[in-house]
């Protein structure tokens, strides 16, 4: 269904909190798994359950999803050049500036509705945020457990105190 | 908080830097996983830039020799190739020695090689031979 076609028609989107958006098509077809999902069903009044996003989350990913709604369609060509690019324009900027539990949301929700460029802009944020950080403030950061033998992080240790310089 | 899935935790990977993609590698065996193939293609990448830059600065030479452009031209576009070409290889041998250090190479070769081209470049060789011609000089070596 392409953009022109469907421009008007609704869907209804409900959230895990059983929430339901009313959202033009072009603005849900940011997101691969619905635009795929309206296509294969058709026109239809019913809800399309999101289990794994909840109010909040949709809310701001529907946000994002309205204001790039012209955008391009990303082909899987141009996935490692964007990931590679390191600019995030300043509208993706303010909207990601949010606590890190939502920007871990939206990350996760950007992935489950398969929605590359959110899915990029936010990893790039969250990239951003690593830097300087150690292994631990990592772990505790993504919520990480340490696999590695106390031996193993010995090695480790060691590497990272001579390691720094080239 | 959930736990990350593998495929975010690559995308946020490959958007590190070269110097901070290592810190990745101590947080845990998977990202130590990611970190290695990442490091792999930017080694790669690297390795694809600087062949065709030589390309490029061959193509200028050749040029050169048809007295399609002025030797003053060609110096300055193969001057500036070359210090494109040395960030490059700065930017690769870093990557390489870091996968050394990491315990990422595992076969002997590649470690050797690694080894080799790292003091090649730190004593200001050119760890690629580019340079390198076949002359008398060199039969005689």
């Amino acid at each position: 269904m392409t953009s022109e076609s469907s421009e008007g028609k609704k869907v209804t989107l409900k959230s895990c909190d059983d929430v339901e958006f009313k959202v033009e098509i072009p603005v849900a077809s940011r997101s691969i798994l619905l635009k795929n999902m309206i296509e294969d069903v058709g026109e239809t009044d019913q809800s399309i359950p999101l289990p794994n996003v909840n109010e909040k989350v949709l809310k701001k990913v529907l946000e994002w999803c309205q204001h790039h709604v012209n955008d391009p369609q990303p082909t899987n060509d141009d996935d490692d050049s964007r990931r590679r690019n390191t600019e995030i324009d300043d509208w993706d900027q303010r909207f990601l500036n949010v606590e890190q539990d939502m920007l871990f949301e939206i990350i996760l929700a950007a992935n489950y509705l398969d929605i590359k460029p959110l899915l990029d802009i936010g990893c790039k944020t969250v990239a951003n945020m690593i830097k300087g950080k150690s292994p631990e403030e990592i772990r505790n950061t993504f919520n990480i457990v340490n696999d590695f033998t106390p031996e193993e992080e010995e090695q480790i240790r060691k590497e990272n105190e001579w390691a720094e310089d080239r | 908080m959930q736990r990350l899935p593998v495929e975010v935790a690559e995308r946020i990977i490959t958007n590190l830097s070269d110097k901070d993609l290592f810190i990745g590698s101590s947080v845990c065996r998977v990202w130590w996983q990611i970190v290695r193939q990442e490091a792999y293609k930017r080694w790669k990448k690297y390795a694809c830039r600087i062949g065709d830059i030589y390309k490029e600065i061959q193509a200028i030479r050749e040029r050169e020799q048809k007295e399609e452009i002025e030797w003053q031209e060609a110096s300055y576009a193969v001057e500036k190739l070359n210090n494109c070409m040395g960030t490059f290889t700065g930017n690769q041998v870093y990557i390489i020695n870091k996968m050394l250090k990491y315990e990422m190479i595992v076969d002997p070769q590649e470690r050797e090689i690694i080894k080799y081209t790292s003091s090649e470049f730190n004593w200001g060789g050119d760890p690629w031979r580019f340079d390198w011609e076949w002359n008398e000089w060199t039969q005689q070596e």
